[in-house]
This record gives structure tokens, C-alpha cells and sequence, in this order.
């Protein structure tokens, strides 16, 4: 016994530690059974967390892939698109040359 | 570079263990995240296992090897649970250096110098918020269990960090008697703070 006054947050720190002890040390089929008795479908709880967490995943994925963009968009210097500085007939030209070879 | 690879790894580590969750495994998370709440400012099971998850994709929280998802998530939704802020603010003491600057040719605002984000007022309030809800909610276990003298031993028991032996030995319960007081107890406070806590 600590014998030492404990405010409501250490109290609350070791119900939590005996808690999380209990929850981990049940059995599956407990787990399930504790499920229906409190009135809860536990397939239901399966599927509805595992798609608020499957969005989750997907939102931060999608910002992770947009701040590497931004870093890269910010790290390269701008391309300039090559401007198309030869004629029709230098094209043909340069056509003709390259078949020739 | 080598960073950005370890944190885009982790998060497909922790998600693909996500995704492999049993049925009986997001049952054990969605028990605990109920039981958990007590004590906390998280109004449902949903925010708090948000949170949790959210830290461990994000790799504020480390998932090692050896240990099992469902304990790791556990275990970190505990933490959060058990909250950074309160943690941050007992540890902190106003220094010296924390006193406003008295210089009067000095142009920087004293407000500026004075204390951390620890100490600030948003944060007391914070923690003041927190410790009311804390103490509001031991009240509530508390009561609920009242006529129950062996859960009673229990929670004072669990409270006080005493072990097994020494609450059998104070309390005169035998050891069937303190088993199954404590499973009642610990499987059964969740069912104390079912639903959104009023705002």
C-alpha cells in the first residue's frame, strides 16, 4: 500500500493499467459474449470500425502523397516545356536523315 | 531520405495490422476504448480510437516488433487516454527565468517571456477541465459499486496499487470471492460511460 494521497488522475492510472490486464487476458470467445450480453452486434462493431479506420488510412495517405508533391514541386526547379523552333520542312527533313541512316 | 522511407513504411506496417484485425480483436479494442474513457475529456469510443490509431500511423507512437498489435494499441490508447497535457503540466515548475522582463527600454512584450505553453492559461484551464471531469467520474464508479462491499475492496484495493494477497488478507473476501468481484469490476466499467459525454 503506497499510503501516499493519490488524486483522481493516479487513480485513474492504475484502474486503467488493471483494465487494460483484464481486457488483454480474455479470451476471444469472452470478448464476443461480453459483446452480446451488453446488447452490441459484434460483427457490426467489426465491420463499422474497420471502415472508419480504412478512411482514416486513405486520408493519410493522400496527405502524405501531397506533401511529398509539394516538397518535390518545391525542391526542382520549374521545367521549361521545349518551344518548337523547327519548321514543317526541317522536321521532314530531319525524318528523312534519321531513315536514311 | 532514409526518415521518409522508415515513416512511409511504418505506416504500412501499421495499417496492413489494421486491416488484419479479427472480429473478436476490434471487439477487444472497441471494450477497452469504452472502459477507458472515464476520466478522460474524449466524448466516445470513436474519437479516442482515432486519436490512437491516428498517433501510431503517423509513428508519434512506435510500434516494436516483438510486441502484438492489439497490445501495442491497447497500451497506446491507454496513454492517450491518460493524457500528455497533465503529464506536461505537473512536471513543470515557474523558474527564474520564467519572470517577466522588468527592463522598461525593453520592447519586447513581458507576456512573451512569461512561463511555457505548459503554464499557459489555456492549458491550466485545460488541466483544470480534465481534473474536474476525473474527479466527477471517480464518483460516478464509485457510486455505482456502493452496495457492493467486495468491489468496493477491489477498487480501493486497484486504486491504492495493492496487491491481490493484500487486499484478500484486509478485506476477509476469499480468493474465489476477490476473482470474481474483480472480473465484474474491471469488465464491467464500461458500461458506465456508455455514450457522448454533454458538452
Amino acid at each position: 500500500m503506497s499510503g501516499i494521497k493519490r488524486t483522481a488522475a493516479d487513480k485513474f492510472r492504475a484502474l486503467r493499467n488493471a483494465v487494460s490486464d483484464e481486457i488483454l487476458s480474455m479470451t476471444d470467445e469472452d470478448i464476443l459474449v461480453d459483446a452480446r450480453n451488453n446488447g452490441l452486434d459484434p460483427d457490426d462493431i467489426a465491420l463499422t470500425m474497420k471502415s472508419k479506420a480504412m478512411d482514416m488510412i486513405a486520408n493519410i495517405r493522400k496527405q502524405k502523397l501531397k506533401s511529398i508533391r509539394e516538397n518535390l514541386n518545391a525542391a526542382q526547379p520549374k521545367l521549361v516545356k521545349p518551344i518548337a523552333t523547327l519548321s514543317l520542312e526541317e522536321k521532314k527533313k530531319k525524318i528523312l536523315e534519321f531513315f536514311a541512316k | 531520405m532514409e526518415n521518409k522511407n522508415n515513416a512511409a513504411s511504418e505506416l504500412d506496417r501499421v495499417a496492413d495490422a489494421i486491416e488484419k484485425l479479427t472480429t473478436s480483436e476490434w471487439n477487444r479494442l472497441h471494450k477497452a476504448a469504452r472502459s477507458f474513457l472515464f476520466g478522460t475529456g474524449f466524448s466516445d469510443v470513436d474519437e479516442l480510437v482515432n486519436e490512437t490509431f491516428c498517433r501510431a500511423l503517423t509513428g508519434t507512437r512506435n510500434w516494436r516488433v516483438d510486441v502484438p498489435f492489439i497490445t501495442f494499441i491497447i497500451n497506446a490508447m491507454k496513454s492517450v487516454a491518460d493524457g500528455d497535457r497533465k503529464l506536461i503540466y505537473k512536471d513543470e515548475e515557474v523558474l527564474a527565468t520564467d519572470l517577466p522582463n522588468n527592463d522598461p527600454d525593453s520592447d519586447c512584450d513581458p507576456l512573451e517571456r512569461f512561463g511555457n505553453k505548459a503554464l499557459s492559461p489555456e492549458t491550466i484551464i485545460a488541466t483544470e477541465i480534465d481534473r474536474t471531469l476525473a474527479e466527477e467520474d471517480l464518483k460516478i464508479i464509485e457510486k455505482h459499486f456502493k452496495n457492493d462491499e467486495a468491489v468496493e475492496w477491489v477498487l480501493i484495493g486497484i486504486e491504492d496499487e495493492m496487491s491481490a494477497s493484500e487486499i484478500i488478507e484486509m478485506s476477509g473476501l476469499t480468493k474465489t470471492q476477490y476473482e470474481s468481484a474483480r472480473k465484474k469490476f474491471l469488465r464491467g466499467l464500461d458500461k458506465l460511460f456508455p455514450g457522448r459525454r454533454p458538452k
